[in-house]
């Protein structure tokens, strides 16, 4: 069996030549971008994408551009494709400079060209490939014939390429997809490829196949790639050179390395609340107080330093000035020599007492098979075929799985949303469970506010309404929203608040049961770890069970006291979460190497052709 | 970006009112003021018409203009101005109302069928297609023979056809509402009945629905001038729009202006109601 390894050295000293603020006289950037600046009309006020920032990609350079949701980094790639809204009163200012063609001044014809020249490759491929069309069709729009198609799915690593050109997009997986865009993506022989969060819909283990794949391309086809992403794990593992983005500014610029050492307050504060395998569990993740700043204000000094505990005085007083960092790139900040791990000192968590008595939750030999269209194109999925679990009153359990494997149809039938073929489900007498969506502004009613929704639960207990409003004060205050929100529509919350409160309806009565479904993954790392945290305090002072399904091991290992592996609808493994790096269960192996940033050797190529 | 798009609170309603007006195009502001001119006229008409419009108040079929009779006098000699603006006030006083009585009771049964679903779904709406198959007219007939011509009762045999539509969009609305994640959530905390219809599935239909109804104003006054056409409305000494042109079509070469003036009535309140359509539809669907 051959090994293959991401090999990091080889990036680092590939960016040697580029790192630091770059002269322009080594060979003309591919992507030139000077003081650009983007806004937008946000219900009659400018909101600010971008507030000036400087960035170059030298050619056959991975860039990775790295920022939490309203960082900017999104409008920076759609700015460079020439694709942003013509709509919601657009205003640009600065430079931009995509290939020799000044993007914000260029005509309709010129961009056109230029577009060709580019390649684009967005999180969900299914937005981005055309439904009613071959792939093959689709393919050969751009190359012309179909063995130039053939060739191009095969260099993205697609088996059987000839046979794929007769499928439909929706006969491929999540990963064939993303290969099938990238493939779309370099059949013009871009000079730049722009990859918005192409790996954030993906499983880890496909997600590590596709951050390989585009390694191999850019050596391959000597491209140059906008890696943007919101994690610096994932940065880290394909690109030469990172810059960080916050609020619009860019705020780091380094060699791949900068993840070692961080210069700026903010970019060690992300790294702080990424969960690895080492995380301790015992106390409560760090995490970067407040939130972003409103992105039609207008702060004078830098715009992290409200959140920033290295704050000193100058900070708020001027723009933080560009210094050298010691990792060789730059920083924005006042007192880089001040960054230190933003971590603060936290308290470790009062130690639970060990689950006692009979059962929380009891599920046995659960069957649960769905059925799809009629007649001859009857088809039956089994999603769960004989599962067995058995949750003790307090304790916690993670459903770790991959999609597909049944796990958030699991999490369903204990809610009572699906009801099983075949198998019981025991509930401690008279209990509900309560459930965090992975959504949570979809779980919330939209034309509801806030206090009502979260109040709805304390009808059935015949308290009056004065009593029910006290008592939705008091869960607001519990998950950490101000008071404020109660008269406020969920439109009018941010990502993090409105999870908060999808945690408040849940638990504004406490359930013996708190079911969670994925209620981090689509959150920003930063977020991610203050609700986990929540999640930690809420369940030590209520007491409940917590059955917590999720696809990231390092999160599960954080919130649970049991790890159960859930592949193909049945339970592959079952392990104290303190124990999960010692499993010998090659699948659970599998997961762990795909996690970005442990740097552990990955699975044989093998393993990946059956993905 | 979610942080973005994130809407700043809202203030007091009228700011947020004003600020709505501000932002539509001029065509919208022309169809705001006219329906602001219709609705004044509607309420204040009989106080706004210089004569009675069921008197004989000078010569026959006087031309427009003569002897301060704005609009002239119809062959009965009674002033045209007066009997038009009352005719416009009843038609769109009636198209309102009948609006409004269907809007309620389809969205009544679309709610019901849509979030039972099963048997209760397939009866309700198998009556419902079995009214949408009535023609107007034909249904109006066997309403008045029934129980005599009036007003009334012209408007409630549009009514007994007119619902099937707004209980078929509220129906399809709220089933598809039915399976977002924010009415399961409900339903785990615990909300059924009554309560889980009005509070979190009617909502999501309502715009919908208001602009259907709203984009439907310009067919209801067309039908209903038809039915008073025929002679299905309110009899003969009423000016009733429909009515007014049956009765002067027999002059229509030497004295078109006994046509013309409740025609143009007419197409003035189908076209104020049309654009008034277009621009709550539009207002809707940029709030969502």
């Amino acid at each position: 069996m051959t090994v293959q390894s991401v090999d990091l050295q080889g990036h680092d000293s590939r960016s040697r030549s580029t790192e630091g603020v770059p002269e322009s006289t080594i060979a003309p950037a591919v992507l030139l971008a000077r003081g650009l600046e983007v806004s937008f009309e946000r219900s009659g006020r400018r909101a600010h994408a971008l507030r000036g920032v400087d960035l170059e990609i030298r050619p056959g350079e991975i860039v990775g551009l790295v920022g939490e949701s309203g960082s900017g980094k999104t409008v920076l790639g759609l700015a460079a494709l020439g694709l942003l809204p013509s709509s919601d009163g657009v205003r640009t200012g600065g430079e931009l400079v995509v290939d020799g063609v000044d993007v914000l001044h260029a005509t309709g014809r010129e961009m056109d060209t230029l577009r060709r020249r580019l390649g684009a490759v967005f999180q969900d491929p299914m937005t981005s490939l055309n439904p009613t069309m071959r792939i093959g069709d689709q393919l050969r729009e751009r190359t012309g014939d179909s063995e130039t198609a053939v060739d191009l799915l095969e260099s993205v690593g697609i088996p059987d390429a000839a046979d794929r050109l007769r499928h439909f997009p929706h006969q491929l997986s999540g990963g064939q997809r993303q290969r099938v865009m990238i493939a779309m993506a370099i059949s013009g022989s871009p000079s730049l490829i722009i990859a918005d969060e192409p790996t954030t819909a993906l499983d880890v283990t496909v997600q590590a196949q596709i951050l390989r794949l585009l390694n191999d391309l850019r050596d391959r086809i000597d491209c140059s790639v906008l890696f943007i992403t919101h994690d610096l794990a994932v940065a880290s593992e394909v690109a030469d050179r990172i810059v960080v983005a916050y609020a619009g500014r860019l705020v780091e610029m380094g060699p791949n390395a900068l993840t070692e050492q961080p210069a700026h307050p903010y970019t060690a504060g992300l790294l702080d609340s990424r969960l690895t395998l080492t995380t301790p569990t015992d106390r409560p993740l760090p995490t970067i107080p407040g939130e972003q700043p409103d992105p039609a204000s207008e702060s004078v000094g830098c715009s992290f330093a409200p959140r920033c505990r290295s704050r000193v005085d100058e900070c708020e007083q001027e723009p933080p000035p560009t210094v050298t960092a010691t990792h060789g790139g730059w920083v924005a900040c006042v007192r880089p020599d001040r960054t230190t791990s933003q971590q603060s000192r936290a308290a470790t968590w009062t130690p639970l007492d060990a689950p006692s008595g009979r059962f929380g939750l009891e599920l046995v030999d659960i069957h649960v098979s769905f059925t799809t269209g009629r007649g001859r194109k009857k088809r039956t999925v089994e999603v769960l075929r004989g599962l067995d679990l058995r949750v003790a009153p307090g304790e916690s359990v993670a459903i770790v799985g991959e999609s597909g494997s049944g796990k958030s149809t699991l999490l369903r039938v204990v809610a009572g949303l699906v009801q099983p073929d075949r198998g019981d489900v025991a509930l401690r007498s008279g209990a509900r469970p309560q459930m965090v969506f992975q959504d949570a502004g979809a779980s919330l009613t939209p034309w509801l506010r806030v206090g009502e929704q979260v109040g709805e639960r304390l009808r059935e207990e015949g308290l009056d309404r004065s009593e029910r409003a006290a008592k939705v004060a008091e869960t607001l205050q519990l998950v950490g929203l101000p008071a404020a929100v109660t008269d406020l529509k969920p439109a009018q919350l941010s990502g993090g608040q409105r999870q908060r409160l999808g945690l408040a309806r849940a638990i504004v009565v406490p359930p013996t049961l708190l079911l969670c479904d994925e209620p981090t993954s689509a959150l920003d790392v930063s977020l991610a770890a203050v609700v986990l945290n929540l999640l930690g305090e809420i369940r030590r002072r209520l007491g409940m069970s917590m059955l917590f399904v999720t696809h990231d091991l390092a999160a599960a290992r954080i919130v649970a006291d049991r790890i159960v592996v859930v592949k193909d609808g049945v339970i592959i493994e079952e392990l104290v979460a303190d124990e999960l790096h010692l499993t010998q269960h090659p699948y659970t192996r599998t997961l762990l190497a795909a996690i970005p940033g442990t740097r552990i050797r990955l699975e044989p190529r093998v393993q990946e052709e059956e993905l | 970006m979610s942080a973005s798009s994130r809407v700043p609170v809202v203030g007091a309603a009228s700011s947020r009112a004003s600020a709505t007006l501000g932002s539509l195009s001029l065509g919208g502001k022309i169809s705001v003021l006219m329906l602001l001119t219709l609705t004044l006229v509607a309420v204040f008409g009989p106080a706004l018409a210089p004569h009675d419009p069921l008197e004989r108040v000078g010569q026959a079929m006087m031309p427009p203009g003569t002897d301060g009779f704005l609009f002239g006098t119809d062959q009965s000699g009674r002033d045209l101005l007066s009997r038009t603006l009352e005719g416009v006030r009843t038609t769109w006083l009636g198209a309102v109302v009948v609006l409004a009585a269907t809007a309620m009771f389809g969205a009544l049964i679309g709610v019901w069928a849509g979030s039972t679903r099963g048997v209760v779904d397939s009866v309700l709406m198998r009556v419902t297609d079995v009214f949408l198959s009535l023609p107007a007219p034909i249904v109006a007939i066997a309403v008045v023979a029934a129980i005599g011509s009036s007003l009334g009762n012209a408007l409630l045999a549009i009514a007994i056809v007119w619902w099937p539509w707004y209980a078929r969009i509220v129906r399809n609305e709220v089933a598809a509402l039915s399976a977002r994640p924010h009415v399961e959530a409900a339903r785990l905390a615990g909300v059924r009945g009554v309560r889980l219809r009005t509070h979190h599935l009617l909502p999501g239909a309502l715009p919908t629905l208001v602009v259907a109804a709203t984009l439907d104003v310009g067919a209801l006054i067309l039908t209903l001038t038809a039915l008073s056409f025929l002679g299905l409305g309110a009899p003969d000494p009423a000016p009733e729009l429909g009515a007014m042109i049956a009765s002067g079509s027999s002059y229509v070469l030497d004295q078109p202006w006994l046509v013309l003036v409740p025609s143009i009535a007419i197409t003035f309140m189908t076209l104020c109601a049309g654009m008034a359509g277009d621009t709550i539809g539009g207002m809707l669907g940029r709030r969502q």
